[in-house]
């Protein structure tokens, strides 16, 4: 069927899927669009004037795709994204047949996708990228994926072939698993990683992988580690270590140590695109957050802070961040069992909550499984002396099964100049969004 | 007999980098907090393939967790060759100890995957287990299990189908799930003191009875006598164990 025609059924599904509050719309015309023709996004991405840009990763797939399209939009390039984080093929496909014109055609110079981990091999089979940035990969949704060395050594199968359409790889060096896979393949690759001194952990946390050299199974030794499993490494009996890093500038213009990951594979991109350092740091500026990444609301006069976590390092990552601020924070933390959560909550016996329950003013526990929340919790404090426990866990953990009336709890309970942090997985995160904003994405 | 200010328990937890991805981290610290919080002092050795096999004989109670493929066949080596006997001594002398999910299968007679050759176990439980292959579903979900006039909460995420033995008796019995093999309705195997589970959730957090009993066989082993725990407030854990009952409408 020609593209004119898959272009009229795609764009008639996506309206009446939003005159049904069915969300955005780019999943279901995809989805029609590929069975259609399989091979709709290979045509489409082929009129991209400049390529396309894929990104993929457990952790900053989203926020790092948002920061690639923004430094080259200040550039005067256009872009299509699939900025609603509809990851799998037939958001991609969705994505790309909804910008067509009337005829079907594609006017833009570069598509950058951010790409669901378990799909990269199936998509690459029908499209090779001009860049191709592995960020890392994390244990997730531990009932969807199962085995991570799995998901990896798909991807290295399928990125392999990908020196033959010169595909440029841009790797997280400092994750020994994206490395690996970096340093193996034939074609062009650059990596970035930290290089400072601070930011750095004393050792490896409990929410860690691949901490065992791939090329000969020896525990890795780490001359600094940044997070999680990420640092600088080398395997004491093979000598295998962390390869040149690009040298990169940035602006830490987001919170965390993992932020500086996501701005320096932007940058890096960038450069490789003869955007220089500089004007990708003066243009992200202005860059503001991505839907559920460090976004920020004000409600009835006080801040609010939504950073999502989706997995133990994230959420580790998360509760540093907000521990290390000058003032005790009140946190509300909402945990979905749902599909795009992972309906296994086990993972939050892998988080470093102990920070937490320390160094807080209060911690309301929300969302489907808000009493395993609590569980955790109580656990997680120091005091041995149980009625002790009992007491904090009164008075500082509160409990509630509805959104909204544990989203007020958290309003309440705030001081004048507080920031009330919020800590949802996926679909917990869209469910206070709407709340928040009264629109579902 | 001691004093209660003078009890002391040395927790084992087998291979805690290789063999912990599922958060069964939570069994070891539930397991520590509840003897802390009745003034046992509770210790925390970790063993890893470097560790001295005769450390396991100091340990009181032993945890061992699941791994992916790759990590459960460095662990295999080292339990078959250097740790095995070791370990089937002090289960068979009656150490209490929780085995979840690959743990659990090692212990048997063997796995045989869906391709390639069998795989030997410790023979320690009279069990074995077959990975019918990729096209049959693995079996994931909440699971709820009646043991001993209790219910217990956990989450199952399998490929294995393991099958008990003419000796062997099942830990529990299942009301929600696929428990060893989706088919008898057995869950896991009792042995001696030692518990073999495919629950993870983990397992202990929401069963907190059942981390006193191992609690307390372990007291028992160490110190001859049938020590009693004191009752801890567990509402918390309960309020948890309910609201995944509800969901799985057993109540």
């Amino acid at each position: 069927m020609p593209t004119f025609f898959i272009s009229l059924i795609a764009k008639l599904i996506s309206r009446a899927s939003r005159l049904f509050a069915a969300g955005a719309g780019v999943t279901w015309p995809g989805e029609i669009a590929l069975r259609l023709d399989k091979t709709i996004s290979r045509k489409l991405s082929a009129q991209l004037k400049h390529g396309l840009i894929l990104v993929v990763g457990t952790n900053g797939k989203t926020t790092t795709t948002a920061l690639i399209s923004h430094i080259l939009t200040s550039q005067g390039y256009r872009v299509i994204s699939n900025t609603t984080g509809a990851n799998l093929q037939n958001g991609i496909a969705g994505t790309l047949i909804l910008k067509t014109n009337f005829w079907g055609a594609l006017n833009a110079d570069f598509g950058i996708f951010e790409l669901d981990e378990a799909n990269l091999p199936a998509l690459l089979a029908f499209i090779q990228p001009k860049i191709l940035v592995l960020l890392n990969l994390f244990r997730d949704q531990l009932d969807r994926y199962g085995e991570m060395d799995t998901i990896a050594s798909n991807w290295q199968k399928a990125i392999q072939p990908l020196k033959n359409a010169g595909t440029m790889l841009v790797v997280n060096g400092d994750d020994p698993l994206m490395a690996y896979i970096g340093i193996n393949y034939p074609g062009a690759c650059k990596f970035f990683g930290l290089e400072q001194n601070q930011n750095h952990q004393q050792k490896l946390s409990h929410a860690s992988d691949s901490t065992f050299c791939l090329w000969c199974g020896t525990q890795l030794a780490y001359q600094t580690i940044y997070l999680a499993h990420y640092g600088n490494w080398q395997c004491p009996a093979c000598h295998k270590k962390r390869p040149e890093l690009e040298s990169i500038h940035v602006e830490p213009i987001l919170d965390g140590t993992y932020s500086l990951y996501n701005l320096k594979a932007a940058i890096l991109v960038a450069l490789l695109l003869n955007i220089p350092n500089e004007a990708s740091v003066r243009s992200l500026k202005q860059f503001k957050p991505v839907f559920g990444r460090q976004e920020e609301f004000v409600v009835q006069g006080k801040k609010i802070k939504i950073l999502l976590s989706k997995n133990p390092v994230g959420l580790n990552e998360n509760i540093h961040q907000i521990v290390n601020k000058p003032d005790l924070p009140t946190v509300l933390l909402i945990l979905n069992d749902r599909i795009p959560d992972g309906k296994d909550v086990s993972w939050i016996w892998d988080v470093d909550f102990e920070q937490l329950t320390e160094s807080s003013k209060k911690i309301i526990c929300a969302g489907d499984r808000a009493y395993d929340l609590s569980v955790r919790l109580k656990y997680a404090f120091s005091n041995n002396k149980v009625n002790k426990v009992h007491q904090s866990l009164k008075q500082k953990v509160h409990v509630f099964t509805n959104n909204q009336e544990a989203l007020a709890e958290g309003l309440r309970a705030l001081a004048p100049n507080d920031t009330l942090y919020i800590l949802p997985t996926y679909s917990a995160m869209l469910d206070i969004r709407q709340i928040l904003t009264g629109k579902k994405i | 007999m001691p004093k209660p200010k003078e009890l002391s328990l040395t927790i084992a937890w087998l291979y805690p980098n290789l063999m912990s991805i599922y958060g069964d981290r939570g069994n070891i610290i539930v397991l520590q907090k509840r003897c802390l919080w009745r003034n046992i002092q509770a210790k925390i050795m970790e063993i890893s393939l470097e560790s001295n096999p005769q450390d396991l004989a100091q340990c009181d109670l032993i945890m061992m967790g699941g791994a992916q493929d790759r990590q459960q066949k460095i662990v295999a080596n080292d339990l078959m060759n250097k740790k095995g006997p070791i370990l089937k001594k002090l289960v068979e002398e009656g150490r209490p100890g929780l085995f979840i999910c690959g743990a659990y299968q090692f212990l048997g007679h063997y796995y045989q995957p869906a391709n390639g050759p069998r795989i030997p176990g410790l023979s320690l439980f009279d069990i074995h287990t077959i990975h019918p292959g990729p096209k049959n579903p693995r079996a994931i979900g909440n699971i709820a299990v009646k043991r001993q006039n209790e219910i217990l909460v956990g989450f199952e995420n399998h490929g294995g189908r393991t099958f008990l033995g003419p000796s062997a008796q099942p830990f529990g019995k299942v009301l929600y799930g696929a428990g060893n093999n989706g088919k008898d309705g057995t869950e896991g195997i009792l042995y001696q003191n030692s518990i073999g589970s495919y629950m993870h959730g983990p397992i202990l957090p929401k069963n907190p009875k059942l981390a006193d009993w191992l609690i307390e066989k372990a007291l028992y082993i160490k110190y001859a006598t049938n020590i009693k725990l004191e009752n801890l407030d567990d509402q918390i854990e309960e309020s948890a164990k309910k609201s995944v009952l509800q969901k799985l409408k057993l109540i």
